[in-house]
């Protein structure tokens, strides 16, 4: 499976990068290169093999359902470009373009 | 002559466990905590950290499945689901995708006047909450930005996929409140629209008679976040109806997420959803595999309480009438104080009556529920049994209850204090009742011309003269004697 231009930019958008035109293509180019080289998967005779869930092996490790100490709301604001009411202000998110879930 | 169509209706409900901590770290749930005071590295979405599984989230969410008839999967996965929003720190929700917790249940509705249908459930699975966006404005469209509150990040939920089987807002109704009263017996959630610990978001669509496609190809709406089930079924009827509009007209149904408007009870469009939603889910690479042993499912079965069908039946088969059975199943905190309160007294029937009656209107006016009522099971028994005794009439109960909610007093105390106590004393009532008689000459004359009502004003009367207290039965029955013998006096 080969991606055209289309595909790039719906890739684009969901990573929220905005390409140019011109950097389309170069990204095109190494896109399908990297899943040419995935594609190297399908030579291996997978019959009889059990799909992988995970890599690691193991099962799910379960805690117990105690309370921990949170941050305080200083510590946990301390990254925000900007906040108010002990809350992250975020900018607008309808419109301009950007509808998203 | 329009073109019909039948409704498809599908629900996704999402239901918060009631978990002391969240789903993947050891933050507190409780709701209303002051904004951004429970988080943490792992539910703020800091690089580096790693989710742990709770343990009691498992417990409930296999629980919830159980009663919903539903199979757990032995075997289950954890997956990313990636969009972008702001209450979404880490830009991806882990929940389940391809192999969800479980699967293929049903929940019975009970549509009035029809037999009794099973909606098929499509899948239960396991994922966390996002935050709390506030709006700067009135409604999102407008909002000139938001204020992210993430204590909710990372509280446990379960999503409930119901096949698409709903014929109608009625039904969808029926099938929230037969959801909500199962999981109200299993202590799993809180289970509050209006806080948003129930959510449900209704995928409406209609079918045009003959269609033979995919129901999941036809164009669908989804109106999402409705508050109250009262208003999923609002929403639903007006979406109904804006859509038959639009398809009688020839105009095309377009695929989008709807909000409902309480006021206006409207749906109104809130993002066009014609280009397919792509999440790119893919396993969570920081969980594995949860393995659950059968055994250990076949315990939690084995122990699932009494249910909603079980308790109707076993209702029933004690002679509550239908209609109240239902009132009680579906309020657990009524079935529970009706329980408390039959270990105590033997006619249930009456019982019944009062709970839903008396106890009912004055627990609506006092904006209590049955759990916290002022009056608890004990007490009305005791009011109950006084009646029995002959010490009050039904009439004089209603009032020393109404006191015993006011005062907190128990019914023998009220009814000493005020002297309240029924006159059963037949010498007593026919001294009033003949005093009665001798000044109403013409009622009585009314009387024994046929007019049956003039004895209720006799009987009135007596109760005035009385304060109420005379035995009304007694009243009736010295009045009736009394004018016999006056009419009669030869005998």
């Amino acid at each position: 499976m080969e991606l055209d231009d289309a595909d790039i930019l719906h890739v684009a958008r969901l990573a929220r990068l905005q390409l140019t035109a011109a950097e389309v293509e170069p990204v095109r180019r190494d896109l399908n290169r990297v899943l040419e080289y995935v594609q190297t998967l399908h030579q291996l005779n997978l019959d009889n093999i059990e799909p992988t869930m995970h890599v690691s092996g193991l099962r799910a490790i379960l805690r117990n359902d105690s309370v921990q100490p949170s941050l305080t709301v200083e510590e946990a604001l301390r990254n925000a470009p900007e906040v108010r009411e002990a809350m992250f202000v975020v900018p607008r998110i309808m419109g301009e373009g950007g509808e998203d879930e | 002559m329009s073109a019909s169509f039948e409704v498809i209706i599908g629900l996704e409900v999402h239901v918060e466990l009631k978990t002391a901590s969240k789903l993947f770290c050891g933050c507190s749930t409780t709701f209303g905590a002051a904004p951004n005071s429970q988080t943490c590295p792992v539910c703020l979405g800091m690089p580096g950290v790693l989710p742990v599984l709770n343990q009691e989230a498992i417990r409930m969410a296999c629980l919830s499945a159980l009663a919903l008839h539903c199979q757990v999967r032995p075997v289950s996965k954890f997956d990313r689901k990636q969009y972008f929003y702001p209450d979404l720190p880490k830009a991806y929700q882990i929940s389940q995708y391809d192999q969800p917790l479980a699967e293929f249940g049903w929940v019975s509705v009970r549509p009035a006047g029809g037999d009794v249908k099973k909606v098929g459930i499509r899948r239960i699975h396991v994922e966390e909450d996002a935050g709390k966006l506030n709006h700067l404005g009135q409604r999102l469209g407008d909002a000139v930005g938001s204020l992210v509150d993430l204590n909710r990040a990372g509280v446990p939920l379960i999503e409930i996929v119901s096949e698409p089987d709903l014929r109608s807002a009625e039904e969808a109704r029926l099938y929230l409140t037969e959801l909500r009263a199962t999981l109200s017996y299993l202590d799993v959630s809180d289970l509050r629209m209006e806080e948003g610990s129930m959510r449900c978001d209704a995928n409406v669509s209609l079918r045009p008679v003959g269609y033979a496609g995919s129901v999941e190809d036809l164009p669908r709406v989804e109106i999402k976040n409705v508050n109250s089930i009262r208003n999923v079924q609002r929403g639903i009827e007006y979406e109904i109806e804006r859509q038959r509009e639009l398809l009688v007209h020839g105009e095309r149904i377009v695929k989008e997420t709807r909000g409902f408007d309480d006021a206006t009870g409207q749906t109104y469009s809130q993002r066009s959803k014609e280009e397919a939603n792509d999440y790119r889910y893919f396993p969570e690479p920081d969980l594995p595999p949860l393995v659950l042993d059968v055994s250990w499912i076949e315990d939690l079965r084995r122990n699932l309480p009494e249910l909603p069908d079980a308790i109707r039946q076993s209702l029933v088969a004690r002679g509550i009438p239908s209609k109240d059975a239902e009132v009680l199943v579906l309020d657990r905190e009524a079935y529970e104080y009706w329980n408390a309160a039959r270990s105590l007294y033997a006619d249930e029937r009456t019982l019944v009556n009062w709970m839903l009656s008396d106890v009912l209107r004055v627990l609506n006016l006092r904006n209590e529920s049955f759990s916290q009522a002022s009056v608890g099971p004990r007490a009305l028994v005791e009011l109950l049994t006084l009646i029995d005794q002959g010490t009050l009439s039904g009439r004089m109960a209603k009032e020393v209850l109404e006191a015993m909610f006011a005062t907190q007093k128990s019914a023998a105390d009220i009814v000493k204090e005020r002297g309240l106590s029924q006159i059963t004393d037949v010498a007593a009532v026919g001294a009033v009742v003949e005093s009665v008689l001798t000044s109403h000459p013409a009622v009585v004359a009314d009387y024994l011309s046929g007019k049956e009502k003039a004895l209720a004003y006799l009987v009135g009367q007596v109760m005035k003269a009385t304060r109420g207290q005379a035995k009304p039965d007694l009243v009736n029955r010295l009045l009736i004697e009394g004018i016999a013998r006056e009419s009669n006096p030869t005998r």
